[in-house]
């Protein structure tokens, strides 16, 4: 809220959250993939 | 014993999970809490309360569905029946059937208005002004355009929504219903299959938009993220936003609402829960956290400026998405089409929530009185139809509704699954049922979350929304409140009688 224009902390708190977001999406669509590939072999 | 549906695949599944907690509030209420309460720095309560109660509060209600379809029921009333074994469990898990039900009477009229702009955007039939100095003027023409269509200027206790508005909500019960007949595979799950694709595409499609939209004055997307992510640590020191990032991780995960237990129980008994829990967190967070952070309340920023975003966004996240988006979408290229692409992307995540918070109810005509899907949703419709007028004609009688069942309810609910679990059933073998079958090992430390951390925030939820918000509600006393009111007492009455004539009948399951 403070400031205007995106600062360093912004970028930083920004980057931190996406991230993540992201991580946590690819984690569980890979286990997601990984397990099914696993069941498939069985 | 009918056999119940199932889900046709885990993708499906996840999606429909996901789209059952991608509403509205995930493009319109997360950034405006997030400014208001710290920025960047929000996000730090926020990610301790996604871990402390939207996690763990997440996975007790996939266990309790899961518990539900070994035992070949969907709702809360027999799954609480079957781990208490108290005459009043089953009336105390009619919350979980009651809660969604009344949310979705006044929740399917919001829905209609997103498609209502949806169309009208496309027409070129919302307000169109040239921008003038001061925001509140310009905002004007969008505010009545509101305003007139859902009647709220009526000055006795009817409101007097225009026709189209009640057209369009017809139209939008309609296609929730004919999903809902459809069934959880061919309708929910086929439905989630293409819609929640939409979703992302179109909001990935308004978010490039407005990173490159900019002001005269030279303000560009860096001003808006920098108003909500730019860190007020001091924030950090207030009770409040703690509270705030709490409320909030709760609502859109769409934890309280039974609807997960719902969703879950369609499941087979040995599926996983705690995989398919995060992956559908995961797509919700991308929603809100990524897509839902960087649209309305950044395009405000370009357009107005920092002072009036934070004017716009204190009277109301909806100011934000129906006056102040219509508003900035007047004034740029292709603005009709970004307009009907904001609203649509509203429509769509509404639809996706409201066809889960109408399951439950199905889900309990179906198990519990032996209904079929066919019937179930018949009278399920009937009732919606009957029931929306109160909020679509009666002044306050939403706002009423929305408190002790939206907001006040949830969290009571989410209390009783909690403690019922893992505190009267036995807390061993809540985590027993919890950690079996599952495709990922849920950490140990969790037990101890579930058990007193999640309960606990709970409780400390309750206490403070009473002390700051019950005083306010309870010396309502205008006939729109009262009929809000009586409207839930006779719902609840309603659902007593019928859990009393299920169980009367045999067709509920109980203990003997």
């Amino acid at each position: 809220m403070e400031g205007h224009t995106l600062n360093i902390f912004g970028i930083i708190f920004m980057t931190f959250s996406w991230g993540i977001v992201i991580g946590l999406n690819i984690y569980s669509f890979y286990r997601i993939l990984y397990n099914n590939k696993k069941k498939q072999e069985e | 014993m009918m056999k119940r549906e199932q889900w046709g695949s885990r993708v499906g599944l996840i999606l429909a999970v996901a789209g059952n907690a991608i509403g509205l509030g995930n493009f319109l209420r997360f950034p405006v809490q997030a400014a208001d309460n710290g920025g960047g720095a929000f996000m730090i309560p926020y990610m301790i309360s996604l871990i402390l109660l939207g996690i763990p509060l997440l996975w007790i209600e996939w266990a309790l569905g899961r518990f539900g379809s070994k035992k070949g029921h969907g709702t809360a009333v027999a799954v609480f029946d079957y781990l208490w074994k108290n005459p009043v469990a089953k009336y105390i898990g009619l919350l979980g059937v009651l809660i969604p039900l009344t949310v979705v009477v006044y929740y399917t009229y919001i829905e209609s208005w997103t498609l209502l702009y949806s169309f009208f955007s496309l027409l070129g039939k919302l307000p169109s002004t040239p921008v003038t100095e001061n925001v509140s003027d310009y905002l004007k023409p969008f505010s009545q355009f509101l305003v007139e269509k859902t009647g709220q200027d009526a000055s006795g206790l009817f409101l007097t929504p225009a026709l189209e508005t009640y057209i369009f909500f017809v139209i939008t019960l309609l296609i929730n219903l004919y999903i809902l007949y459809r069934g959880v595979s061919a309708g929910i799950e086929k439905v989630a299959k293409y819609v929640m694709p939409l979703i992302f595409i179109m909001a990935i499609i308004l978010m490039i938009r407005v990173f490159t939209l900019s002001s005269p004055d030279g303000r560009n997307f860096l001003d808006g993220l920098g108003f909500l992510w730019n860190p007020d640590f001091s924030a950090l020191t207030d009770p409040k936003v703690w509270l705030a990032a709490a409320g909030q991780v709760f609502f859109t995960l769409s934890v309280g609402f039974g609807a997960i237990l719902t969703y879950a129980s369609y499941i087979k008994p040995k599926d996983d829960i705690a995989l398919n829990g995060i992956a559908g967190a995961s797509v919700n967070e991308f929603a809100e956290v990524i897509l839902g952070g960087s649209i309305a309340i950044v395009a405000s920023v370009i357009f107005f400026g920092i002072p009036a975003t934070a004017m716009i966004a204190s009277d109301g996240a909806f100011n934000l998405g129906f006056m102040a988006l219509p508003a900035i979408f007047a004034n740029i290229p292709y603005g009709e089409f970004f307009s009907f692409l904001w609203f649509l992307l509203l429509f769509f995540a509404g639809v996706t929530s409201s066809i889960a918070l109408c399951q439950p109810a199905i889900a309990f005509l179906e198990d519990e009185l032996g209904f079929s899907r066919q019937k179930s949703v018949l009278v399920l419709g009937m009732f919606l139809f009957v029931a929306a007028h109160i909020p679509i004609f009666i002044k306050g009688a939403l706002d009423e509704i929305d408190f002790w069942v939206g907001t006040f309810g949830l969290v009571v609910f989410a209390l009783f699954e909690a403690v019922i679990f893992f505190w009267i059933y036995n807390s061993k073998e809540a985590w027993k049922e919890l950690t079996r079958d599952n495709d990922i090992k849920i950490p140990d430390f969790f037990y101890y979350i579930m058990k007193y951390i999640a309960p606990g925030l709970l409780i400390i939820i309750l206490v403070s929304w009473s002390i700051e918000m019950l005083p306010s509600q309870l010396t309502k006393t205008d006939y729109g409140a009262w009929i809000g009111r009586i409207f839930i007492v006779i719902l609840t009455i309603i659902g007593f009688l019928l859990i009393k004539a299920a169980w009367r009948n045999r067709n509920g399951r109980t203990y003997t």
